[in-house]
């Protein structure tokens, strides 16, 4: 994979993220299609599995870096882990997945980004509950309610990936994959 | 993660698997250790933020263009000036009316002495580059290097409507913590407010002091509710909510926080508990905002008062 190419295309991404997706929450909610998690499946279908965990690792520290919690006190920290790991279970998933799946299909894109969200937002929920109960300074909402916004969030991922998916599929050769036909997850 | 490969084909350096396990502990570790064994992560986001900036700005503008924060009512533009001049006009008599009743009080208990006479504030006019809409929070362009502090009050450019104040300054950015953010819970924080009538009306200091003060906390929908306060008329919907919090810097003071959008049922005769919202449907959607710069004497003012009186503006309620 053409790292170069990956790193503009994370860029952009978190971009979209930070400035474009709040334009497309639904109503009043925070219900937000996450695109970093459209781009790490992406990558999972066609990378090699190192490859695509390492992408992974890399997008979801960044959401992390991006995304702060909000402490009692009103002073926003970093909690470093939540999406990283999630994004790396959601990963795992698609390459467990690919070899079974109709990889050039839209529809694989459009279901794994709902799963794969879906699954990076239950551990990232679980993390930030555990965080929330060792450390009195960071406050987070109750799991339920929360993990409620996020699965909708899923939902919606799994359909702006309809857009996103063949769009990153106009772009595949800048990126070079290599080695990633292989089925199922194997690393070395 | 990738391994290298030698001439011969030999692997040399850690095993992929290992250097998998190692990063995903790492992250288990800086997910749940406490944030004062952790918290030097926080110094990333600054970095991060000025890279992603230009996208996320660019993006934004776009954004707002498709889905702007509605105002209420569109007027025609002179409409709209003579209103704003009004509201400033009458802004400004409220806050004077403040000042006097201020002066009356430590004329009377000069022990009660609270805060010094300052220069007014000085505005900045700062985009809106990013939204962190779970945490309740904007970033906006300009941080330390614009003069911008932690505890900077942040209100909409448009209006006199009060967005938040700012609770952490990188070199180019800045976050702002929207005043609207929480759900009622633990965590949220109390607010005090004055209702007037409408917002229009002309009063006199002494009939400003004895408008209905009601704390308010964020419900969670971008909205407020209150506690417990005594029956009054200007709890009606349509009150005109104005933040009168102690707890907050002097120039914020008397800004709005939204009107009354109707009553919560309690058990009370005499009691009542009202919804407030702000005039702006979204905080978390505005996209350009002004920054009140104080003075830096304010500013120390500021700090000392967060440091000293941040109790009551905690979680607990009054």
């Amino acid at each position: 994979m053409n790292w170069i190419v990956f790193g503009i295309a994370a860029w952009l991404v978190l971009g979209v993220q930070w400035g474009f997706a709040g334009a497309l929450k639904l109503g009043s909610t925070d219900i937000v299609p996450y695109f970093p998690v459209i781009l790490v499946v992406w990558v999972g279908l066609w990378a090699k599995a190192s490859h695509a965990m390492a992408a992974a690792l890399v997008v979801g520290a960044l959401w992390d870096i991006k995304a702060h919690v909000t402490t009692i006190s009103g002073e926003p920290v970093v909690v470093l882990g939540p999406q990283a790991l999630g994004c790396l279970l959601g990963v795992y998933l698609v390459l467990t997945l690919r070899g079974v799946m109709l990889r050039k299909n839209f529809l694989t894109i459009v279901m794994l980004s709902g799963v794969a969200a879906l699954l990076c937002q239950l551990v990232a929920t679980v993390l930030l509950t555990t965080r929330g109960a060792i450390d009195p300074a960071v406050y987070f909402g109750p799991p339920l309610g929360e993990f409620g916004g996020r699965a909708a969030s899923s939902l919606y991922t799994g359909a702006a990936a309809a857009l996103v998916g063949p769009a990153l599929e106009a772009l595949k050769p800048l990126f070079g994959f290599q080695g990633g036909s292989g089925s199922g997850f194997r690393m070395q | 993660m990738v391994s290298r490969q030698t001439f011969r084909g030999k692997r040399s350096g850690p095993k992929p698997r290992t250097v998998l396990g190692v990063v995903v502990v790492l992250l288990l570790v800086t997910s749940l250790a406490p944030t004062r064994f952790v918290g030097w992560v926080t110094a990333f986001q600054g970095p991060v933020q000025t890279v992603v900036g230009p996208v996320s700005g660019t993006l934004l503008t776009v954004a707002s263009w498709l889905r702007p924060a509605v105002r209420g009512p569109r007027e025609t533009p002179d409409q709209a000036e003579a209103l704003r001049q009004r509201d400033l006009a009458i802004q400004r008599l409220q806050q004077a009316n403040r000042e006097i009743e201020g002066l009356r009080e430590r004329l009377r208990v000069v022990d009660q002495f609270r805060g010094a006479t300052v220069a007014p504030a000085t505005p900045r006019v700062a985009d809106v580059v990013g939204r962190e809409l779970g945490a309740g929070a904007i970033t906006i362009r300009g941080g330390r290097l614009a003069g911008f502090r932690r505890g900077m009050v942040v209100v909409d450019d448009a209006s006199l409507q009060l967005i938040g104040r700012i609770t952490r300054v990188n070199a180019t950015t800045a976050t702002v913590r929207l005043i609207t953010s929480g759900d009622g819970a633990a965590g949220s924080r109390w607010v005090r407010g004055v209702v007037f009538d409408s917002g229009a009306e002309v009063l006199s200091a002494e009939e400003q002091a004895a408008l209905p003060r009601v704390d308010l906390r964020p419900s969670g929908d971008g909205g407020f509710e209150s506690a417990e306060v005594e029956e009054h008329p200007n709890l009606a919907a349509g009150g005109l909510v104005k933040l009168d919090d102690a707890g907050w810097p002097r120039e914020a003071q008397l800004l709005e926080l939204g009107v009354v959008e109707g009553r919560l049922e309690i058990d009370h005769p005499l009691m009542t508990r009202v919804r407030v919202r702000p005039r702006i449907d979204d905080l978390g959607l505005v996209s350009r905002v002004v920054v009140l710069m104080p003075e830096e004497r304010d500013v120390v003012g500021a700090r000392s008062a967060e440091g000293g009186g941040g109790g009551a503006d905690e979680g607990g309620g009054r």
